[in-house]
C-alpha cells in the first residue's frame, strides 16, 4: 500500500491530472448523506472519533462464515459470480457504504473483492467491478484500485481500494466532501473502501485521506493513501 | 596539515560517493519524469493483429514497471532493479496489464470500445488489471475459450496476462508479455493455455 505525504506524488502529473468533481457529496451541497447506498439510514459512529470534526456516518458491515452464506446475500452473489473459483479460508466481509457495496474474500492465493455501485455499467453485470490482491507475509503490496467500471446513479465514477489498518484500529475514517465515512474494521481483513472524491482521470488514480481510530475513538494514525491501477 | 588533508580527502570521497549514489538513485527513478508525456491519444478507426504485434515488439527487451506505461525502443531496461510492485519508482516499461491495454489500443474509459493509439512515450496504464481482463471487464474485452485464441488474443489469470505472439506445435505458445522487474518485457514460450488458472481474453473489433 502506498503511503504518501500530503504533497503530490512525483508520479502523478498534477498539471495534467483532472480531479473529478466530488460527485454526490458536492451534488448535495457537501452535506452528510442521510442514507447508505442501499437506502438504509446512515448513522453516526458509536463513539466520538478524535480529530474528526463535523458530520460522520458509519458504513454497514457484516462478517459471514463461508459455510453460512445466505441465498441472495451479497456474499452469495459474489461467490456465485466473479468469485466462483474462490474457496475462502476465512469469513467473508460484506460492506455497504455511502456510494459502494463490496465483498472481500480471502483464499490461499490472496484477497478477492466484488465491487458494486448503483449507476450505469458496462453490460448488465451483477457486479460492476472487482479486484485481486496478492499477499506477501499476510500483507497487500498494493491497494488494488478498482476504477472506471462503477458509477453513482448520477454517473460519477466510484473507486474502490483496500486499506490495511494499523494494529488496534477499530475504525477507518475516510474524509469525503462535507463528511467523514467511517468503516468498522472487521473479519481480520483489510478494509475495502469506496470513494467518489480524490479521483484522477488521466493517469487514473485515487487519493484518500484516512484516519485510524481505536474502539474508544482515539486517533492512532493519520495518512494519505494513493492508489493507481496496476498489475 | 596532514590531518586537514585527510579530512579534505575524506570529504571529497564522501562527496563523490554521494554524487554516485545520487546519480544511481536518479537513474532508477527518473525515466518517467525525463522521458514520458501525457499527450492525448490518437483515435484510430481500425486495428489489425499484425499491427498490434508490431507495436508490442517495440517493447521487446525493454523494462518492466508495476503500474507503468512508458518505454523507449533501445532494447534495454533503462531502470533495472526497481523495487517490485511499487508504482512510484518511475521506471521504464509497462506491467502486464498496462502492456496489454496499450497494445490493444484501448480507452481509459471502460465503456468505450474504440481504438486509441498511445505513443511509445505516453505514460498510460489504463484501468484494467490482469484480474479485470480475465473477467472480461470493459466494453472492448470478452472472454472466450482458450481453444479459440489466435494471435494477439490473451491468456489471463488473476495475477498476470500475456498476449499470444505465436502458437507452438507442441501446444505451448510464444507469449509476448511484461513478465516482471527481473525479466522485463519479451517473448517467452509459456504453458498458460494448459493452466487452469488462465482464461482466454479477446479484444474485440479487429479489422484483420
Amino acid at each position: 500500500m502506498r503511503e504518501r505525504p500530503r504533497r503530490a506524488s512525483a508520479l502523478v502529473p498534477l498539471a495534467l491530472a483532472f480531479v473529478l468533481a466530488g460527485a454526490s457529496g458536492c451534488a448535495r451541497g457537501d452535506s452528510p448523506p442521510e442514507t447508505l447506498v442501499d437506502g438504509s439510514p446512515a448513522v453516526e459512529p458509536p463513539s466520538e472519533l478524535e480529530d474528526v470534526a463535523g458530520a460522520a456516518v458509519v458504513t454497514a458491515v457484516r462478517v459471514v462464515h463461508a459455510n453460512d452464506v445466505e441465498q441472495g446475500s451479497l456474499a452469495a452473489d459474489c461467490l456465485r459470480g466473479p468469485a466462483r473459483d474462490v474457496r475462502p479460508d476465512r469469513p467473508l466481509v460484506e460492506r455497504v457504504g455511502v456510494h459502494g457495496v463490496t465483498v472481500t474474500l480471502r483464499d490461499r492465493d490472496g484477497l478477492h473483492a466484488c465491487d458494486d455501485a448503483p449507476g450505469p455499467r458496462v453490460e448488465r453485470r451483477r457486479w460492476c467491478g472487482g479486484a485481486f490482491g496478492s499477499l506477501s507475509n499476510g500483507r497487500l503490496l498494493d491497494p488494488r484500485l478498482d476504477i472506471g467500471g462503477c458509477h453513482t446513479e448520477d454517473g460519477e465514477p466510484v473507486a474502490f481500494m483496500w486499506v490495511e489498518p494499523a494494529p488496534g484500529t477499530a475504525f477507518v475514517a475516510v474524509q469525503q466532501p462535507g463528511y467523514v465515512e467511517v468503516y468498522p474494521v472487521a473479519g481480520g481483513l483489510p478494509v475495502r473502501i469506496s470513494t467518489v472524491s480524490g479521483l484522477e482521470k488521466d493517469p487514473l488514480g485515487a487519493t484518500v485521506e484516512l484516519r485510524e481510530h481505536d474502539e474508544t475513538g482515539q486517533l492512532l494514525r493519520e495518512r494519505t493513501v494513493q492508489a493507481v491501477p496496476a498489475g | 596539515m596532514r590531518s586537514s588533508g585527510r579530512a579534505f580527502l575524506s570529504a571529497l570521497v564522501a562527496a563523490f560517493s554521494l554524487a554516485v549514489v545520487g546519480t544511481a538513485g536518479a537513474y532508477h527513478t527518473r525515466f518517467v519524469a525525463d522521458n514520458c508525456n501525457w499527450g492525448a491519444p490518437t483515435p484510430t478507426s481500425y486495428i489489425t493483429r499484425d499491427g498490434s504485434a508490431t507495436v508490442a515488439l517495440r517493447a521487446r527487451y525493454e523494462g518492466y514497471q508495476w503500474g507503468g506505461g512508458c518505454w523507449n525502443d533501445n532494447d534495454r531496461d533503462d531502470s533495472p532493479g526497481d523495487p517490485t510492485e511499487d508504482p512510484n519508482t518511475g521506471g521504464e516499461g509497462p506491467d502486464c496489464s498496462g502492456f496489454t491495454f496499450k497494445v490493444w489500443r484501448e480507452s481509459e474509459d471502460k465503456s468505450n470500445a474504440g481504438f486509441y493509439q498511445w505513443g511509445l512515450f505516453r505514460f498510460v496504464h489504463g484501468p484494467y488489471t490482469a484480474a479485470g481482463f480475465k473477467a472480461g471487464e470493459g466494453a472492448p474485452n470478452v472472454t472466450l475459450s482458450k481453444s479459440a485464441l489466435i494471435k494477439m488474443d490473451a491468456l489471463a489469470s488473476t495475477k498476470h496476462i500475456g498476449m499470444i505472439y505465436a502458437k507452438n506445435a507442441d501446444g505451448t505458445d510464444q507469449i509476448i508479455e511484461a513478465k516482471g522487474e527481473a525479466y522485463g518485457t519479451n517473448i517467452w514460450t509459456r504453458t498458460y493455455r494448459g493452466d487452469a488458472s488462465y482464461s482466454g481474453v479477446r479484444r474485440t473489433g479487429w479489422s484483420a
